[in-house]
């Protein structure tokens, strides 16, 4: 009898969701009219529908925690595989013969040597050339990037209207011959260019706009023998994606969340 | 910022828009309020860092609800000590909520897909990877259920 019951009651629980051939839904519809138990029944599972959505009506009015918001609204898309210009390589391999071999051990023991006897004099090297600053010039990378893009009105020293000037502005300072990447086609506008120092080192900046607000940044220098050559990595939920080519270190910047900073690095390598 | 492969939008939108009912979805597979929003976040995380979306003919709800339902067994596979977001989440659950909680384990889903979110038999059964049968049963147990709790206050009648 409760196996019987049972079943009635699931097939009641259909006919409230109308999952069921018409022919079943017009059978148990007259067996409703007829049957007061399983009216009865068919009034309890009713009711418990009512109830239920009561409660999960409810629950859709919890308010959601705001970090659990921040974590999706910040957490890193994937990045796409693009190719960034590498630093180029000779394609010619090096098969020396025995007297360059020969030479170029002279060479090294004599370069040793020096290089010993300076330590032992204790000469010291301009930190310049030895200390690996490239930890500094990063950092202070990501401190500008942090204090100007939140600066709508100072975002630039000089104005995208005269792109020649900024050419020539910044290849005089930094000594980096480029072109102005034209980004719009990525949904970046230009909006001018700034010079600062990072590492003890001037850079170029280019700064662009999306249409939500987001500033990314296109910077260069010249290239350090002590770089050390990351490619991609985030600092403070700002992500700086890097190329270089013969003379020059280039550094795309803007917020992790930017959705498509590679491509845009990839664009702009391209154009640069 | 747009892209120039034409990809689509940034399921991110998506995501956040939709947190009402993927965390009210969450709450019928766990065990505690906690517990649900890390579920959230998991499943939510996850598919953004891997770059998952719904394919052009596959909506975005019944996917998104997919993507914490297999959260939901991941964690089950491989219970730990999930994290609580931030000192502010450590709040006791309301009584909707511990109604939900209390409840046998796969009616509150079932219901909720069903009656609530309005998926047909057959779309609820592939969410919670179940047979229609199973999904009608407990759909019918959690009506059943949820007669007999009472109404909490007299002032919800008026």
């Amino acid at each position: 009898m409760a196996g019987t019951n049972h079943k009635l009651d699931m097939r009641l629980s259909m006919l409230l969701d109308r999952e069921m051939p018409p022919e079943e839904q017009q059978e148990l519809e007259g067996l409703l009219k007829e049957d007061a138990q399983a009216r009865a029944a068919h009034d309890i599972l009713g009711h418990g529908n009512s109830r239920g959505r009561e409660i999960f009506d409810d629950l859709l009015k919890e308010p959601v925690p705001l970090d659990l918001v921040r974590i999706i609204k910040t957490a890193p898309p994937p990045r796409k595989a693009v190719r960034l210009p590498a630093e180029e390589r000779s394609s010619l391999s090096f098969r020396p013969s025995p007297m360059q071999a020969v030479l170029g051990g002279v060479l090294l023991l004599a370069l040793g040597g020096g290089l010993g006897f300076m330590a032992g004099q204790q000469v010291s090297m301009p930190s310049q050339a030895l200390v690996i600053e490239s930890g500094d010039w990063l950092d202070d990378l990501v401190a500008h990037y942090r204090m100007f893009s939140r600066q709508p009105g100072h975002l630039v020293e000089m104005p995208a209207t005269d792109s020649a000037a900024i050419v020539e502005w910044l290849l005089g300072n930094t000594g980096i011959n480029f072109r102005i990447p034209d980004l719009s086609e990525n949904g970046l506008t230009f909006e001018g260019a700034r010079l600062f120092t990072a590492g003890g080192q001037p850079v170029g900046e280019l700064i662009y706009t999306s249409a939500e607000g987001e500033v990314i940044s296109i910077l260069f220098r010249k290239n350090r023998p002590d770089d050390d050559g990351f490619s991609e990595l985030i600092r403070d939920n700002i992500a700086l994606i890097s190329w270089k080519s013969a003379t020059a270190t280039y550094v795309a910047v803007g917020p992790s969340s930017a959705a498509s900073l590679d491509e845009v690095a990839a664009k702009a390598a391209g154009l640069i | 910022m747009t892209t120039t492969s034409g990809a689509p939008l940034d399921i991110r939108r998506d995501f956040v828009s939709l947190l009402p009912r993927l965390r009210r979805f969450a709450l019928t597979l766990s065990t505690s309020v906690d517990a649900a929003d890390e579920l959230v976040r998991l499943a939510c995380t996850k598919a953004i860092i891997k770059g998952q979306c719904p394919s052009s003919d596959h909506p975005v709800t019944p996917w998104l609800f997919k993507l914490v339902r297999s959260a939901a067994l991941e964690t089950t596979a491989k219970p730990k000590k999930l994290p609580a977001l931030s000192n502010a989440a450590r709040s006791p659950a309301t009584e909707q909520q511990a109604i939900v909680l209390g409840l046998p384990t796969g009616q509150a889903s079932a219901f909720l897909l069903v009656e609530i979110e309005g998926f047909s038999y057959a779309e609820a059964a592939d969410i919670l990877d179940v047979s229609s049968e199973s999904l009608v049963a407990r759909l019918c147990e959690a009506r059943t259920n949820f007669a007999a709790i009472a109404a909490p206050t007299a002032e919800r009648r008026a």
